[in-house]
């Protein structure tokens, strides 16, 4: 459902200025406060325990080596067909890497001409969702289209294809 | 006489020999504990046909490189293979298998081959089966049936239950089948005439033909190649096309009772031969639509193409 930016204002405008909750929440909160207080840990400090300093210095070291190389870029707010085609891009090099990325030139004429076809029906799918970018039969087709390109590189690099 | 046969066979067996390239075969084995036969041929032709005894014969020339045959019980299912020596990256010399093979009805049949054709007919229980570029012909299946060639072509007659054929490159012509039948291409044509009332075609670029009697559901994809066809659309029934720049060519039983909702995304073009009904055009953009409902709108008729051509008529 999407709702116009005036009804939007309409609706904030509309909103209590403050909430309360349903139930008084201090006597919790005091209870939870003094919980703390008698069960924090006594205070120690590194300059004591040097061994302790060189295991927390080796932690964040391996922690930060093991976020940065697990980091990937994601662009913020991608839309769905850019998503898709991320994944697609993603699959379809999983797949060629994993038949050791043969050149599609190697392939006969006729079969680069389907994959030639699958990528020129993705890209006018493409186009038609830019201007209807939420038309659920387009984006089905897209994934539709993606999926039989995945399938047709798989058929033409299983050993099987290969032998003829 | 089964156990005398069975003996005869099993005395017959010891058929894992090497240097038998060629040779005619002739053997018979009781089928009283077999419920499965899987066959394994990589050249020639082989034919496996249905009978009313209960036993499995093979008879026959084996490939011109034979290097090892065999005709044996694995439990329930007989194996039947026919080995090529490796290593000779489908080069072999001389001709391939050409065998016929008869089998119980009710044995359920695998098969397997590179260059080899097949024919089946008269099986009641699944047959499941794939040759690389060989064809296949089927008849008179039911149950469940899986073919697929990648380049050879697949025809099929009077195939009942759920059916799956599919091809790469290969052509799929489909005769009087029944059930549930799911047909996929690539770049082969698909040809079909059936009474089955669950269908759903796919293509890429090959071209989709058919003939259907009466369907609850038709689903039909294709990328670019072309769509045409009749049917009549059952109460309740619904179809749905989808395809990129398909030109698509829809004939329906008059009087038909259904909504329709058509698109064309970009550049596309609707004609309405069915009613008076005519395409929508965006304000902005080149998409147009139809929408129109006929009778009380009991089933569904759903087409979307992005540039190609719709075409409604009646049959």
């Amino acid at each position: 459902m999407t709702i116009s930016d005036q009804e939007l204002k309409q609706q904030i405008e509309a909103m209590p200025d403050e909430m309360t909750p349903s139930r008084d929440l201090w006597p919790g909160i005091e209870k939870a406060m003094v919980y703390q207080e008698q069960t924090k840990p006594t205070s120690f400090s590194v300059k004591h325990n040097p061994l302790l300093a060189i295991a927390a210095s080796a932690f964040l070291v391996v922690a930060s080596w093991v976020g940065v190389s697990s980091y990937q870029p994601q662009p913020q707010s991608m839309s769905i067909v850019a998503q898709m085609n991320h994944d697609f891009e993603q699959q379809k090099q999983l797949l060629l890497t994993s038949y050791g990325q043969q050149p599609i030139k190697q392939l006969q004429p006729n079969m680069q001409q389907e994959l030639e076809q699958l990528k020129k029906a993705r890209q006018s799918l493409e186009r038609a969702l830019q201007d209807d970018e939420n038309n659920a039969d387009l984006l089905n087709l897209l994934q539709w289209t993606q999926q039989q390109e995945l399938e047709f590189i798989e058929q033409l690099y299983r050993p099987t294809w290969q032998s003829i | 006489m089964n156990k005398y046969i069975f003996l005869s066979g099993v005395a017959c067996l010891g058929l894992s020999l090497p240097s038998i390239a060629g040779e005619m075969v002739d053997k018979s084995v009781s089928a009283e504990r077999i419920q499965s036969l899987s066959v394994e041929n990589i050249r020639g032709q082989v034919d496996i046909i249905a009978h009313n005894e209960q036993s499995i014969s093979i008879k026959g020339e084996l490939d011109d490189e034979t290097e090892r045959f065999v005709f044996e019980p694995s439990g329930r299912n007989m194996e039947i293979r026919v080995e090529l020596p490796q290593n000779h990256r489908g080069k072999w010399e001389g001709d391939g298998s050409n065998l016929t093979i008869k089998v119980p009805k009710h044995i359920r049949i695998a098969f397997q081959g590179v260059s080899s054709d097949f024919s089946l007919s008269g099986f009641e229980e699944r047959v499941d089966g794939r040759t690389v570029s060989g064809n296949i012909v089927a008849k008179d299946l039911a149950k469940k049936v899986e073919l697929e060639s990648v380049s050879g072509d697949v025809t099929t007659e009077n195939l009942s239950g759920k059916l799956q054929l599919a091809t790469v490159s290969g052509d799929i012509k489909d005769k009087h089948s029944q059930g549930r039948m799911k047909l996929k291409t690539v770049s082969g044509d698909i040809q079909t005439q059936s009474t089955a009332t669950e269908v759903a075609i796919s293509a890429v670029s090959g071209a989709i033909d058919f003939d259907l009697d009466k369907v609850d559901e038709l689903a039909i994809k294709s990328v670019s190649g072309s769509i045409s066809g009749q049917s009549h659309l059952n109460n309740g029934g619904r179809i749905k096309i989808g395809a990129v720049s398909s030109n698509i060519d829809l004939a329906l039983q008059e009087n038909l009772s259904a909504a329709f909702k058509v698109s064309a995304s970009a550049g596309g073009h609707i004609v309405n031969e069915l009613t008076d009904h005519k395409p929508h055009k965006a304000k902005y953009g080149p998409s147009s639509k139809l929408k129109f409902t006929t009778g009380n709108a009991d089933s569904a008729v759903k087409i979307g193409v992005v540039s190609g051509k719709v075409t409604l008529r009646n049959k």
